[in-house]
């Protein structure tokens, strides 16, 4: 089998919290909650964008340029904080990592993956947490900055992973 | 002893961390290795495998960056903008200028804040003493914060007690913790307050001083003067 490799930005966004959600609530309203969401992405994503696989109350999300990544997730927070009501809280998390994945038919797998996937587990509702790798690949963010939380040790890994917040330069 | 650096970032696999931030404490190191950066920062490692103890000693107002996998880690003194992460353990800070902590598992602690308060945490128990600003997000597990000019707290399931000082925003979302916020006795804030399923009590008089927003699906709410 051929196995192809690209270099991009890797995104995992999950909803904090969806499973008390779900039992607090109910299927449809929790339901309703993963929809609303998953338009706002859909929505939102620009042409280097796509959505790879839905997982659960998470996306995972490939972006050909690092810029157009952290942009769009940044964006996407506002839009989160902006269309939430109490009755459908848009309390979702971002994990950012820029590396070259195998590709797997529309999927993506492999270290650079499973890294992002570990830095989402370290945001807050409302945060885009970046690799350095991704940071240095964006390069300067027009309106935005990068606040830098250290190295910090994810699940798995030996080495601790510098990571950095995303955040509106106001 | 070492030149004073204006900033100390420490990363430790697990083992306590103790640092010390005091006037004219010098900068002193044990049970780890340092490495001095061009720009005026110091890296400080612990040992790769095993528990080990790292004690750093620093002057007041130094910045902290701080990661660990696991283990107690404590601040004492005055510290600059303080920054810990860590999988599981207690984290302890006694006044920093500014704090960002995350944490799956243990007991939070800040004591001050002058400046903004973050904490993310799976399931520690938060305690804050006084802060400018604070935002908690956390799972579960009960927040618990004295004096804050602002809030923000999001948790699904923990209970909730918030001391309100100012005419300031809080703002609290959860889905079935109780939520208790207690404020001046003279003070008359605007109130939203929203239990789907819950009681809601608020026994202060209603103006504008500041701002109580409250929205819970089951909790119940409780506003009350001090």
């Amino acid at each position: 089998m051929q196995v192809n490799t690209e270099t991009g930005a890797i995104v995992f966004t999950d909803i904090v919290g969806f499973t008390h959600f779900t039992e607090e609530r109910g299927d449809d309203v929790a339901l309703a909650l993963l929809e609303r969401k998953e338009k706002l992405v859909r929505d939102a994503l620009p042409d280097s964008g796509r959505v790879v696989k839905e997982l659960g109350d998470g996306l995972l999300l490939w972006f050909g340029n690092a810029c157009d990544a952290v942009t769009t997730c940044v964006g996407l927070q506002v839009n989160f904080e902006r269309e939430a009501t109490d009755d459908l809280p848009l309390w979702v998390r971002m994990g950012l990592h820029w590396g070259c994945p195998r590709r797997r038919g529309d999927d993506i797998l492999g270290h650079d993956v499973n890294l992002a996937a570990r830095i989402v587990e370290l945001a807050g509702p409302g945060e885009v947490l970046c690799s350095a790798a991704a940071v240095e690949a964006a390069g300067d963010v027009p309106g935005l900055r990068f606040e830098e939380l250290g190295p910090v040790y994810v699940r798995g890994l030996e080495e601790p992973v510098p990571l950095l917040r995303a955040v509106l330069a106001l | 002893m070492a030149a004073e650096p204006t900033r100390v970032n420490i990363r430790t696999r697990s083992g306590r961390v103790n640092v010390m931030a005091a006037e004219g404490a010098g900068f002193s190191v044990t049970g780890a290795n340092i490495e001095y950066d061009a720009d005026g920062s110091v890296l400080i490692t612990g040992a790769k495998h095993g528990a080990n103890r790292v004690e750093v000693q620093c002057a007041t107002g130094t910045d902290l960056i701080i990661g660990t996998l696991s283990g107690h880690v404590e601040v004492r003194g005055r510290s600059g903008d303080t920054r810990v992460t860590t999988r599981s353990g207690r984290i302890d800070v006694e006044h920093a200028s500014k704090v960002d902590v995350r944490t799956g598992s243990g007991h939070v602690t800040i004591g001050v804040c002058d400046g903004s308060c973050h904490v993310v945490t799976k399931s520690a128990r938060v305690n804050i003493g006084r802060a400018g600003s604070v935002d908690v997000a956390g799972m579960s597990g009960h927040v618990e914060i004295d004096e804050a000019d602002h809030a923000i707290i999001r948790t699904m399931s923990g209970r909730v007690d918030l001391g309100t000082k100012s005419d300031g925003r809080v703002e609290v979302r959860t889905l079935s913790g109780k939520v208790h916020v207690a404020v001046p006795r003279a003070r008359r804030p605007a109130t939203q307050l929203k239990s789907l399923a819950g009681r809601v009590h608020c026994e202060c008089e209603v103006g504008n001083d500041g701002e109580i927003d409250v929205a819970t699906t089951s909790g119940a709410i409780s506003v009350t003067c001090k």
